[in-house]
């Protein structure tokens, strides 16, 4: 073999290597990528779009017992202001339901991440959930909380805002 | 300056060549073996030629000829098309009288004579792969290749079949079988019990509480281990069966424990206030790997049970999310941007390995059990496929799963 043909192939091949893997299409975005678009895809209307963090910004997702859904952001279990204060503009209902009834805070995840650590990520945002609660003034007892990791979906479509829908914490009522 | 130049692109130019005979070398290694129907063709024999094809392929020891060929089982005259092979498989597959029959002769090529012939036998109709793994296994035995008795075992998984809703299956290895054991309600992260796989453990969500079972698979007896609020995995069992590294949350808080079957009592084995998940015993059982966000991120390190010290073992990649053991070797999957997930090894003193994959989706890996072979699942919007590769043999299968999405499995 010529230099000249060892040195183009040693070129492409660390042309090659630089570039990568031609790339699947990408079912979710990574953070810093912001969709805007407001569709129905598939079950499940997404009327909102994802933020840097991915995630959901919609206002719209209610529980089954009332109360509305809260959002995190990729890989997060912290809940953000935004989700704080839509939380507490929930709180005086919720105070009334747990004088009644017991408390299910319902942790979720997308459908990535693998298996334990889906739903231990589910956990905890359930339990971020359930603290905010309990300095609030509801008592712990009253408050269960548990993981159904990807297990429970509300949007079954592709795209970064029905995996960001799914990011999210239920606060439901259990007798 | 220019002579340095000369001798690196000589010394490429020459690698290169050595490479590439080292590559073609290899793959001449193994026996070429032409696969002949001799049943009267049905749709289940015609299977059974891609189950024998799959199965010599993925040992890393022949080279089927894929070409699907009918001819006669009785007699050993040989098509002459065949003679350039090393070896020409011929198969008889019936069904009467209640039962499933495999015959196989394995013929020299070159001259018709016979090495070894078999039959095997199973009153499910739905287990025919077995009879063909069985068959290659013991092949492969014969002639004194290293064993792949893996090729036997069943696959245990649970998938999603609706919101809060997940099976439990069995499985051949090709998914050419599969028997649901456990339907109805949320089920979940499935572990053999024992080295026979007599014996599974699994999670069931009972009244929103999940709490594990173990499970005879062939007697159908359920026996309740524990519960946990929160969550409750079974992530691994120890190699005498008498302990369980369980990922809990007694108060919410995710942690691995160790769980002593026979005084039912668990002892916490990792206190970080965030996640630690996914356990498996390593190192002989001398230390246990996991995942933990406890540097921010999902990574992969080792306890030591001995003195109780946590280690990083990984040092690549920012989203290491599963991990499986053998010995001193981890495989785990590492989120790559993109919806990208690939898989690598590396050991348990830290040093690295070597990426399996390259591109697509690529999770759940686990390690057969002799460690020379890796499971994972492949995940695409056309549909799910389970894929082998081979550490030693470099050899990689995949089989179509369909769309519903597994939740977790063990080999």
């Amino acid at each position: 073999m010529s230099l000249f043909r060892s040195a183009a192939l040693a070129a492409l091949i660390t042309v090659g290597m630089t570039t990568g893997c031609t790339q699947q299409r990408a079912p979710i975005p990574e953070g810093g990528q912001v969709a805007q678009s407001s569709n129905t895809v598939g079950s499940g209307v997404v009327s909102g779009g994802v933020d840097s963090t991915g995630k959901y910004t919609g206002s719209d997702g209610v529980s089954r017992s009332g109360f509305k859904m809260l959002y995190f952001g990729y890989n997060r279990y912290r809940l953000d202001n935004g989700q704080v204060q839509r939380l507490m503009s929930d709180l005086p209902r919720i105070r009334q339901a747990a004088q009644g009834s017991n408390l299910r805070i319902e942790g979720n995840c997308d459908e990535f991440g693998t298996d334990e650590f889906n739903y231990a990520l589910g956990l905890k945002r359930a339990k971020a959930v359930k603290s905010l609660l309990v300095s609030n003034g509801i008592p712990a007892s009253k408050i269960a909380v548990v993981s159904y990791g990807e297990s429970n979906p509300t949007c079954r479509a592709n795209g970064a805002a029905c995996h960001a829908k799914n990011r999210r914490v239920e606060i439901n009522t259990v007798r | 300056m220019r002579w340095w130049l000369l001798v690196i692109v000589t010394v490429m130019a020459f690698a290169k060549y050595d490479a590439k005979l080292t590559i073609e070398k290899k793959v001449d290694e193994r026996a070429r073996v032409a696969i002949v129907d001799g049943s009267i063709p049905s749709d289940t024999s015609k299977k059974i030629a891609a189950i024998f094809a799959a199965d010599l392929k993925i040992s890393g020891h022949f080279r089927p000829d894929e070409a699907y060929r009918v001819g006669t089982y009785a007699g050993s005259m040989i098509d002459p098309a065949l003679r350039g092979n090393d070896y020409v498989l011929v198969y008889d597959f019936s069904q009467a009288e209640g039962k499933n029959t495999l015959m196989v002769k394995l013929l020299n090529a070159a001259n018709a004579h016979q090495i070894l012939e078999r039959r095997y036998r199973v009153k499910s109709s739905a287990k025919y792969p077995f009879l063909v793994h069985k068959a290659v296994s013991e092949i492969n035995t014969y002639l004194k290749y290293l064993p792949i008795d893996w090729l036997n075992r069943y696959v245990v998984f649970a998938r999603y079949t609706g919101r809060k809703q997940s099976e439990i299956v069995l499985a051949d290895y090709t998914f050419h079988f599969t028997k649901t054991i456990v339907r109805g309600g949320l089920n979940l992260f499935p572990h053999w019990g024992d080295p026979d796989q007599k014996t599974l453990y699994y999670t069931a969500y009972v009244k929103g509480i999940p709490t594990l079972y173990r499970l005879n698979i062939y007697t159908a007896e359920r026996t309740r281990i524990t519960h946990s609020t929160g969550m409750l995995a079974c992530s691994d069992v120890s190699a005498d069966g008498s302990r369980l590294l369980l990922t809990m949350a007694p108060d919410g808080q995710s942690d691995i424990y160790e769980y002593d079957i026979a005084a039912a009592k668990a002892k916490r084995l990792t206190t970080f206030s965030g996640i630690d998940v996914n356990g498996v015993y390593a190192d002989g059982g001398k230390s246990l790997v996991f995942v933990s966000n406890r540097l921010g991120y999902p990574n992969i390190f080792k306890r030591d049970f001995a003195t109780g010290v946590v280690t990083q073992i990984v040092f690549a990649g920012k989203n290491n999310n599963s991990v499986d053991a053998y010995d001193d070797t981890v495989v785990y999957s590492s989120r790559e941007g993109q919806g990208v997930f690939n898989l690598y090894t590396a050991h348990t003193d830290g040093s690295p390995g070597r990426a399996l994959t390259s591109n697509g989706v690529n999770q759940f890996p686990r390690f057969s059990p002799g460690g020379d072979t890796v499971l994972y699942i492949k995940r695409s919007y056309e549909g799910n496929a389970v894929g082998y590769l081979g550490l030693k043999t470099n050899q990689s299968l995949l089989f179509p799963l369909g769309e519903r999405k597994i939740q977790s499995l063990d080999w």
